[in-house]
């Protein structure tokens, strides 16, 4: 076995502990942990109530991301993000207009919405083509997605997913439009692209504290919780290595 | 002896003189006259279907089986399956061979007066048959009557409120009090009963004999004549009313009557028996109907009670035996033959009727008088035709409902199909779905208001034609894009665009060369890159992943050139991959250009292993594929424009061969502060990379060739300069502005 | 099983593994065709009712359909020549599809650009100063000028010294995220497609 393995081995060892450390001892007793607050995703229920007093729309762009590469996971997140959302949305009737950069999305994202539209009752309201497929490239995917805000009647826009530079489109076109915008990416090209398109930005693992602010789940933020006891045991693990090769 | 007709649907008692049910308001009396011949059962003949209607005759309503689907399976009102005990007259009926009924409809529960017991309550079969006869008798008549009669006749067994209960409450009244009186003053009844408290209704009448073996008249078709018939009363045992007993106003009312000639069709009589049972003697006429019907039949009766219509009214010689017989006084006119409804004290002579009755007379219309019921074996058929109609009393037809004071009862057309086909008001109005609030009070509509409405009304017709799911378009400009951000970037792009005709369409139009401002930076990356490439001797493998797609092929194809040109100039294997679907695509026309098919500096061999899904997967299976094919790589190079494409093949590249095998790679100037991190100035997973036209012309440089990134990074720089200064000037103008609106 | 074929390639668990992969990749290759239902759906609804943007969404079908005849061409069983098909995917690839990314890939310089510019405007922060800063520099050293290349030295300190740092920083954050989620998934606390 060679070191890499050992090393993912070991990490994924302990962070398991950790996980189920916490939601063992936390998870259902003891005080609520805090989580700072993230002006992102404590507006994002701001917009959707405003979305749906508008009239308008919310759309939501879940990148390009597939769920057998790299990005799997920031997909996964992203579309645990969107789940939260749904619930909102569709209670406040702020239909949502989804759009995905990778077929296997779609019919994840058609799920989430079906169900979240049965839950409430509305299941004949459900439409699937609610959902876009805009393209697999990820610069037509952006170019395309930027339209949506122009030909559609949106009122809040979130990016949420695996995006690079072309982010860029759909910032410059909700700036453009007026249309209220919010961002949680993980990719530094992203980052930098939408940066000067709006100030309501989630940056690298933020992204991953999406449905802990929005839905204040307890196992939620316990999975911050442990994100945090593992960031904190591999920074003690730098600091030694580092004085050891001193 | 009772002077009252069963109702065969509800089993009330109603007057002799009622034609129809003063509770249910069924007819009492059939309409049709019965064919002479017995007519079979009709076999086909398809009862009503109805849910509240006397669809079962009444052979049959003991019987489940005939109950039409949808129907309650219950008995029609008032029915019950033992009879009464007291059914005296009606017993005896039955016994008598008077067919009646096979189940007689029990009475109301508001009905209570004495019925004594009878032994011969339980109708027989062979009565049941016997009844079935002269009913049929009534039902192949009935064909032929109205349709109209037919609909009047068939209502619901539910009682509805008819007109005819708004009538005057003086005939209950002398219903009651007749019956009250006569219950006072006859001691035949048990002493047990006590008639006169448990009497509310109308006695039941005894049907004299020459009414009991008249035929009875046919009923509507349609209608089983058993429910419109009155089931035979039964003989009554009890000794016959004193003509006494009659009040003297109800002798002054009863006695005019009968004298007046009075057209009006009388309900028929109540369908006796079959003409089995031989003629009525005299001596089985109660006296007190014998004492009654005298006065009658000597007077000059124009209205004629209840069954006088159907009765013989001819010369003396065609009346039938019984009638001729002594003791029988047959009316030498239209025979009253059914006693008065009251009693006439003896020797009250008969006045003449007061002005108030004769102007009911006048005014009463009178119809046509029914056809005169062939009575099965008393009348023949030829004589029937020869009958006269009997008179009913004026007073007495200004109370028969017509039908167009019935039609409002019918508020609803009659069904069109289904089992309620032909019916009316069997079924409330069906609601549309809205449900009207009945509790809020009637509005009264202004103008204003009837305007309001309408527009509202329009309104709401619009949005509904609305096609499903349309979006309301946002209408007008949008808040964030005034005038001055069309301008900005109307300026922007015509900097930009200044700087790139400029440096590259000018100088080829005007034959001059821009000259340079800018050199391309020697990056320690693009060095360690070379150097690798360059250290690759004869036989080795190298893998090259082609990770972009058209839209970064301009950017990426100027780094891919130089590479490309570098790595086909040494003496090695070259397989290329991809994980991208147009990958392919790319690279051969990326090695077309680059002309490594005839050049001959080409010293590699190459072959395209092609296209493999699944991303990071793909490059695992790639790898794999590769290694098995010809051994282990020396290299994997990497052109990509997007991270996580870098960081899987510089992770699968890892995990395949423990880091043994290096990973070069070209990508976009967009990489270069990810990639920075796997390079670690040399230290990491990445031996070495170039990115962008800045990392092209520096790797062009570093092998002394000039390609198209270094003709094109002096345009670069010059872009470079444009787009600083933009960003420059507007922060300075943003800045500048954003501290004025602070001070203000 | 495939996590456990990678810490234990044994007992046949590498076989299974490849095998699993394969599957799951022939399966995500099947939504592309979901993707391609989809795009007919959601043009094809916007066509018949002429909403707004209709015409773009004519060009996109027609384009797809377009697309898609040079590789239809090239099943044998249709003898359409190879020069024949293989001139249109040339003529789609190369001289269409190409070109339109390229413009589409310029364009994301400009659309950056026109955000940096109003970049004061939306965050008027030292933070956004900085941002802008650091932006002229990197451009600036990236194609340092005449006499300027000392630019391209700080240019190299912050990718290589901040940049570095902010970077992995940023790495590690993700693949902490990404590996907790992981875990989640794996032991079904995330199930972000089921009531459960």
């Amino acid at each position: 076995m060679s070191t890499d393995t050992v090393m993912a081995s070991l990490l994924l060892g302990v962070g398991f502990i950790v996980l189920m450390g916490l939601r063992i001892l936390r998870g259902k007793k003891g005080p609520d942990p805090m989580v700072r607050p993230l002006p992102v995703f404590q507006e994002l229920k701001t917009e959707v109530g405003y979305a749906a007093e508008s009239g308008g729309g919310l759309h939501i762009a879940l990148g390009n991301g597939s769920l057998y590469g790299q990005s799997a996971i920031t997909s996964v997140a992203a579309l645990q993000l969107f789940s939260s959302l749904s619930d909102t949305m569709v209670a406040y009737d702020a239909p949502p207009i989804v759009t995905v950069g990778d077929p296997t999305l779609l019919p994840l994202a058609q799920d989430i919405l079906r169900r979240t539209y049965e839950r409430v009752g509305q299941a004949k309201l459900f439409d699937p083509r609610q959902v876009w497929f805009v393209a697999p490239s990820p610069v037509a995917y952006a170019a395309g997605a930027a339209q949506v805000s122009a030909l559609e009647p949106i009122s809040a826009e979130m990016v949420i997913g695996d995006f690079s530079a072309e982010v860029g489109f759909i910032g410059q076109s909700s700036m453009r439009h007026g249309i209220s915008s919010l961002a949680a990416v993980a990719a530094p090209a992203a980052i930098g692209a939408l940066y000067p398109a709006t100030s309501r930005l989630a940056m690298g693992e933020e992204m991953f504290a999406g449905s802990a602010q929005v839905t204040g789940e307890r196992r939620h933020v316990l999975a911050l919780l442990a994100q945090d006891v593992l960031r904190l045991i591999l920074i003690l693990a730098i600091l030694t290595s580092a004085l050891l090769a001193m | 002896m009772h002077t009252a007709l069963r109702c065969p649907m509800c089993g009330t008692m109603n007057p002799v003189g009622n034609v129809y049910c003063d509770r249910c308001h069924a007819r009492l009396v059939p309409m049709a006259a019965a064919p002479s011949q017995p007519a079979e059962p009709e076999p086909d003949r398809s009862p009503i279907k109805g849910l509240s209607l006397p669809t079962i005759p009444p052979e049959h309503w003991q019987e489940p089986s005939h109950i039409q689907p949808g129907e309650p399976e219950e008995a029609p009102i008032g029915e019950t399956t033992e009879p009464q005990a007291g059914d005296d007259w009606l017993t005896q009926l039955r016994s008598g061979g008077v067919e009646g009924p096979a189940d007689i409809p029990a009475q109301s529960p508001e009905i209570e007066f004495p019925l004594e017991p009878s032994d011969e309550v339980p109708p027989t079969e062979s009565a049941e048959s016997e009844m079935e006869d002269w009913l049929a008798g009534l039902r192949g008549a009935a064909k032929e009557m109205p349709v109209a009669e037919t609909e009047v006749v068939a209502e619901p067994l539910e009682p509805e409120p008819h007109p005819m209960d708004t009538r005057e409450d003086w005939l209950d009244q002398l219903r009651g009090g007749i019956a009250d009186e006569i219950a006072a003053e006859a001691p035949s009844y048990p002493p047990e009963t006590t008639a006169a408290e448990e009497m509310t209704e109308p006695v039941e009448v005894e049907i004299p004999d020459w009414l009991q073996e008249l035929e009875p008249i046919i009923p509507s078709p349609g209608v089983s004549p058993e429910a419109e018939t009155v089931p035979p009363v039964a003989e009554e045992e009890a000794p016959a009313l004193e003509a006494a007993e009659m009040p003297d106003w109800l002798a002054e009312i009863a006695a005019p009557p009968m004298e007046a000639e009075v057209e009006a069709p009388m309900p028929s009589v109540p369908p006796v028996a079959e003409e089995e049972a031989p003629a009525l003697e005299a001596a089985e006429m109660p006296d007190w109907l014998a004492e009654i019907a005298a006065p009658p039949m000597e007077a000059e009766a124009e209205a004629p009670l209840v069954g006088e219509a159907e009765l013989p009214t001819g010369g003396l010689e065609e009346l039938p035996d019984w009638l001729k017989e002594p003791g029988i006084k047959v009316p030498t006119q239209a025979a009253p033959a059914v006693p008065p409804l009251v009693e006439f004290p003896v020797g009250v002579e008969a006045t003449a009727p007061p002005d108030w009755l004769a102007e009911l007379e006048k005014e009463a219309e009178i119809s046509a008088p029914p056809a005169v019921p062939a009575f099965e074996g008393v009348i023949s058929p030829s004589e029937t035709q020869e009958l006269m109609p009997a008179e009913i009393p004026a007073w007495m037809e200004a109370l028969r409902p017509h039908p167009e004071a019935a039609e409002p009862m019918d508020l609803e057309p009659a069904e069109a199909g289904g089992v309620l086909e032909g019916i009316r008001g069997a079924l409330p109005p069906l609601g549309i779905g809205i449900e009207v609030p009945t509790d809020q009070p009637p509005v009264e509509p202004t103008e204003e208001a009837v305007e309001a409405l309408l527009s509202r009304a329009q309104l709401l017709q619009s949005l509904i034609s609305q096609p499903e799911g349309t979006p309301v378009p946002v209408s007008g400009k949008r808040e964030g894009w005034e005038w001055g951000g069309r301008i900005q970037h109307w300026l922007i792009m015509l900097t930009l665009l200044l700087a790139v005709v400029s440096t590259l369409i000018l100088p080829q139009f005007m034959g001059f060369q821009f000259p340079p401002v800018a050199q391309p930076v020697d990056s320690p990356a693009v060095r360690q890159m070379y150097e690798v490439i360059e250290g690759f001797t004869e036989g080795t493998s190298v893998v090259v992943a082609f990770e972009y797609g058209p839209a970064e092929a301009d950017e990426l194809n100027l780094v891919t050139m130089p590479v490309l040109r570098h790595l086909f100039s040494q003496p090695i294997s070259v397989t290329i991959v991809t994980t991208r679907p147009e990958g392919r695509r790319i690279a051969e026309s990326i090695l077309e250009e680059v002309g490594v098919a005839d050049g001959e500096w080409v010293k590699a061999d190459y072959h395209i292993l092609g296209y493999r899904p699944g991303n990071a997967v793909g490059a695992s299976q790639l790898l794999g594929q590769v290694s098995r094919d010809s051994g282990s790589p020396q290299a994997v190079v990497v052109l990509t424009s997007r991270v996580v494409l870098l960081q899987q093949w510089i992770e699968q590249t890892r995990a395949q061969f423990q880091g043994q095998v290096p990973v070069l790679a070209g990508l976009s100037a967009a990489l270069e502060p990810v990639a920075a991190p796997y390079w670690a100035t040399g230290s990491g997973p990445l031996r070495g990379f170039a990115s962008g036209l800045g990392g092209a012309a520096a790797y062009e440089a570093a092998s002394g060739t000039v390609g198209k990134a270094t003709e094109r990074f002096n345009t670069l720089a010059i872009f470079h300069l444009f787009a600083v200064g933009t960003i420059v000037l507007g922060a300075v103008v943003y800045a500048l502005a954003g501290l004025g609106r602070k001070k203000s | 099983m495939v996590l456990a074929s990678y810490l234990m390639p044994a007992w046949g668990l590498v076989d299974l593994r490849n095998r699993l992969i394969e599957w799951a990749v022939i399966v995500a290759a099947f939504t592309f065709m979901l993707g391609i239902f989809n795009i007919l759906q959601v043009h094809g609804r916007r066509l018949s009712r002429r909403r707004s943007g209709w015409f773009y969404s004519l060009v996109l079908v027609v384009a797809m359909a377009l697309a898609m005849l040079p590789p239809i061409f090239s099943i044998p069983l249709l003898n359409v020549p190879e020069s024949t098909w293989m001139w249109a995917d040339r003529l789609i690839f190369d001289d269409i599809i190409t070109p339109v990314g390229a413009t589409l890939a310029a364009l994301v310089a400009f659309v950056l650009l026109a955000a940096a510019f109003r970049l004061l405007r939306t965050r008027h922060s030292a933070e956004a100063l900085l941002f802008l800063v650091v932006v002229i520099v990197t451009l600036l050293g990236t194609t340092p000028l005449v006499g300027g290349e000392w630019l391209a030295d700080v240019r190299y300190w912050l990718i290589t010294v901040p940049g570095m740092a902010g970077m992995r920083g940023l790495l590690l954050g993700v693949g902490l995220g990404i590996m907790i989620t992981a875990l989640r998934v794996f032991i079904g606390d995330e199930h972000p497609y089921t009531d459960l």
